[in-house]
């Protein structure tokens, strides 16, 4: 409700609210209302009472922020953006406004991100770098899904973009790897990582991702395997607790057989957060090697509820 | 390539191809249609059979071409029918299809799996389609009869791909395992893009249908046993189907090959299956994910006597190999065999393991091609139309890249993929679909001589094509293990003989026959450089 109650009785927005066109009195009484509403905890009340508010004074756009701040508040983000991206059409100027549209904006797409939820997450990606053009999260954001809906060629641009518009950001730089490196571009990626390595030395992200391009390369015979078990072993001397590094290491002594390490490297990458089907999948695998066949089997248990959990969530 | 052969070293020093392709000079002018549209139906995607058959019994394989059709929004300018080429014996093939009454039917067409089912002497068809199946009895004065209806294996509101005749129960008889891709209607209109452009939509968004396995009743008949062999419990996007004993037991097992939906490894556990995919870890790949399956064939790659697969997926995840190591799980040989560094940008149809140089090992032959025009501008490396492979193998199991002529520079849309022997030289030729355009027949140019042993087996008390026998050529350089298999690759069905390639020294000793009834047949004296036909020496059994 801090959004909400700064918009609302802070006056900032109000007083720089343009063209402040007469308007029903019981606009303003019901935006009272829903102050006080939302003050209690009731915020459906209170979106109620801002809806209508904003029905009455349809150029207002206080009563939209406030209402966005209260949708937000309510955990629904897609409307949160709807009506703070209203607010921010009817006084474009407003820093305030637009800064609080842009964060929400990139929140909901974290949401969308979260829940597979690809394409609506390019809709509101686009909308969002429409609004923002020299935002580097909102092109980082673009790049995020422009890449999980197979627009790897787009995904390289947004991605470069994020970077021009902030040389500072690690993340826009390891995502213009990743997205080269799914676009085919290979050669390329890896110029971005070894650039990227120079100006984030200390960034573990760097390396692991890097590391990740050099197990898939060395598949191919495209690098050296020791490459790949180098990056991602310096990536975890930074960051111990990398949970991808540790899964590719596992991969890769699983695959020569050493079920021991790779059941160790799975069992740290699992403490360290990673829980997706590919993990249970080959911690399974693993321990089945190593004889412990009922824990497989739990492991396996795992894998198929959480592949079941991951189709379902793979809605547009 | 273990020896790399006298032939293999000349076509590479003089620049000969290895395959020619000799579509043209063959005669062959029939063409593929598969009715592409804005709409994008799936199925669009998927069709495209062939098969290599001796029809009319003359020792001459002929050669069948199995057309889509058309569209709600893709019409064609001519009919569109599927081509039964008959061999003439000279390098030529005049167009039978008429005459044979291979009819188009119905039904948008997709595969086929060619057997004597009759047990007669005379070789029957089975087309895959949506939205069912045909199946072709032969008359054996090279004409044909449709007896769908009364043989019941229609396979009806299904999109049936590849099919495998195979006897499941071991009564002698060839039954029909068709794999069944997902639920379909062309009314069912679903509008994809890919970079801005219509695009088919991903498989995922298709509902995977379970497979049918149709018992052969001996009367011209056949039983739905798909519900009571477990098969009807297995759904999801089947694509390939291979069938062969691969433990051993007497049993012919199944490996079907799926679309974004696990693989199956179907044990035969006597007429009912069991799924053990997921124990073989051949269901997914290494990170669990399932890829998308197409084409499969089964056959001893690293030459220890156990039959391993290949496996067609889509570009960037690699074709498989699954390395048969006597016990569960598999060992995928994907990365080690160098699979992955040749297929990457690749989306794989047809694979056939074949010994093309006749050196003792069997190297692959893959054909690929993509579903997206635009994917290029998704993925620098990857393109739309794809060149064929031709894998050799160094006999442990490595693969490299054979530089085989210009049909391997060119790009296709390639679809199914079938292998057989067309002017019984003994070095094994190969026939694919490219969508939308010619068939390519291929001339194996890289086997030239005698180092090669054939056999046609014909089963008395076994199915009288043999699918299912495992033969073991003793050589003076060591053993070969080869399989009749029911189905293999994609959309396709081959020469059921089999060619042992011997070699540049290997003098055969001993042929061990393993009948599918289960008898063992030893037979020695047999000459390099021909074809021996052999009868299972067993009489069949009198009612």
């Amino acid at each position: 409700m801090k959004r909400f109650a700064a918009l609302l009785s802070a006056g900032l927005v109000w007083s720089q609210t343009p063209s402040r066109a007469p308007e029903p009195p019981e606009a303003m009484a019901l935006a009272r209302r829903a102050y006080e509403l939302a003050r209690s905890g009731n915020a459906a009340e209170a979106a109620s009472s801002l809806r209508e508010a904003a029905r009455l004074a349809p150029r207002n756009a206080l009563y939209r922020a406030a209402l966005g701040g209260v949708y937000e508040r309510q955990g629904k983000l897609e409307e949160a953006v709807a009506a703070f991206e209203q607010a921010v059409r009817l006084d474009g100027a407003n820093v305030k406004l637009r800064e609080h549209l842009e964060s929400v904006s990139l929140d909901y797409g974290a949401v969308l991100a979260r829940e597979r939820r690809y394409r609506a997450g390019l809709a509101l990606a686009r909308q969002t770098v429409a609004l923002f053009s020299q935002s580097s999260p909102a092109y980082l954001m673009l790049g995020l899904f422009e890449t999980r809906n197979r627009e790897n060629l787009a995904a390289v641009s947004a991605y470069r973009r994020a970077l021009e518009l902030n040389p500072e950001s690690a993340d826009a730089s390891v995502g213009l790897g990743m997205a080269q490196s799914s676009a085919g571009l290979i050669q390329d990626a890896e110029k971005t990582f070894q650039a990227g390595l120079k100006r984030f030395p200390r960034d573990a992200m760097h390396r692991q991702a890097y590391g990740v391009l050099l197990v898939k390369m060395a598949e191919t015979g495209a690098a050296k395997r020791s490459s790949a078990v180098e990056m991602l072993e310096s990536a975890l001397k930074m960051d111990p607790s990398l949970a991808e590094a540790r899964y590719q290491l596992g991969s890769l002594a699983l695959a020569d057989d050493d079920a021991a390490t790779a059941a160790r490297e799975f069992a740290l990458a699992a403490a360290n957060g990673l829980g997706d089907s590919r993990l249970h999948y080959a911690y399974a695998r693993a321990l089945r090697r190593l004889g412990k066949d009922r824990e497989a089997e739990q492991r396996l248990q795992l894998f198929r509820e959480r592949k079941k959990a991951e189709e379902a969530g793979s809605s547009p | 390539m273990k020896l790399v052969l006298f032939p293999l070293l000349l076509a590479l020093v003089a620049g000969a191809p290895l395959f020619r392709d000799v579509t043209a000079a063959a005669g062959i002018t029939w063409r593929h249609f598969n009715g592409q549209s804005a709409d994008r139906f799936l199925v669009e995607s998927t069709t495209g059979g062939v098969a290599f058959l001796d029809y009319d019994n003359d020792g001459l394989l002929d050669l069948l071409f199995v057309n889509g059709g058309e569209t709600p929004g893709g019409r064609s300018p001519a009919p569109v029918r599927h081509a039964l080429y008959h061999n003439l014996g000279n390098g030529r093939f005049v167009d039978v299809t008429a005459r044979a009454g291979i009819g188009r039917g119905n039904s948008y067409g997709m595969g086929i799996a060619a057997a004597d089912y009759t047990n007669e002497g005379h070789t029957g068809i089975y087309i895959t389609g949506y939205p069912s199946g045909v199946l072709y009895y032969n008359n054996g004065d090279g004409t044909f009869t449709d007896v769908t209806a009364r043989a019941g294996v229609a396979n009806q509101g299904e999109w049936g791909a590849s099919a495998a005749w195979f006897d499941y129960d071991n009564d002698g008889r060839l039954d029909l395992f068709i794999a069944n891709y997902a639920e379909f209607s062309f009314s069912d209109r679903r509008h994809c893009e890919f970079a801005g452009k219509p695009a088919y939509c991903a498989q995922t968004a298709y509902r995977g249908r379970p497979s049918r396995l149709y018992h052969n009743n001996g009367d011209g008949t056949f039983r739905d046993v798909s519900a009571a062999s477990g098969i009807a419990a297995l759904p999801g996007r089947a694509l390939g189907v291979t069938a062969i004993d691969y433990d051993g037991d007497g049993w012919q097992d199944l490996f079907v090959a799926r679309d974004a939906s696990p693989n199956l490894l179907l044990r035969n556990r006597g007429g009912v299956f069991e799924n053990l995919a997921l124990e073989a870890e051949v269901a997914y790949n290494p990170d669990g994910v399932a890829r998308a399956g197409m084409g499969v064939d089964a056959g001893d790659v690293d030459g220890d006597g156990r039959p391993d697969f290949a496996v067609t997926n889509f570009d960037s995840e690699y074709h498989a190999l699954y390395l048969n190591t006597g016990r569960l799980p598999f060992r995928e040989a994907t990365v080690t065999s160098r699979l992955a560094r040749y297929t990457r940008p690749y989306v794989g149809w047809g694979v056939r393991l074949l010994d093309f140089d006749n050196d003792g090992d069997l190297d692959l032959f893959i054909v690929n091609g993509h579903l997206h025009e635009m994917i290029s501008q998704s993925n620098r490396a990857v393109s739309y139309r794809e060149p064929p492979l031709l894998l050799a193998n160094d006999g442990q199991g490595h693969f490299s890249r054979a530089d085989a002529g210009p049909v391997f520079q060119k790009t296709y849309l390639g679809r199914g993929l079938a292998a057989g022997d067309f002017d019984n030289d003994g070095a094994v030729d190969v026939a694919f679909v490219s969508l939308n355009e010619a068939p390519v027949l291929l001339r194996n140019e890289g086997a030239a001589g005698d180092r090669w042993l054939g056999v046609r087996l014909r089963g008395t008390v076994s199915n009288r094509d043999a699918i299912g026998a495992r033969l073991v050529l003793k050589t003076s350089g060591g053993a070969l293990t080869r399989w009749i298999t029911g189905g293999g690759s994609f959309l396709a069905s081959h020469d059921h003989r089999v060619v042992f390639g011997l070699g540049r020294d290997g003098v055969p000793t001993e042929l061990e026959i393993h009948w599918p009834s289960g008898t063992a047949q030893r037979i020695t004296g047999l000459a390099a450089g021909r074809y021996h036909d052999i009868t299972e020496s067993i009489q069949r059994k009198t009612p």
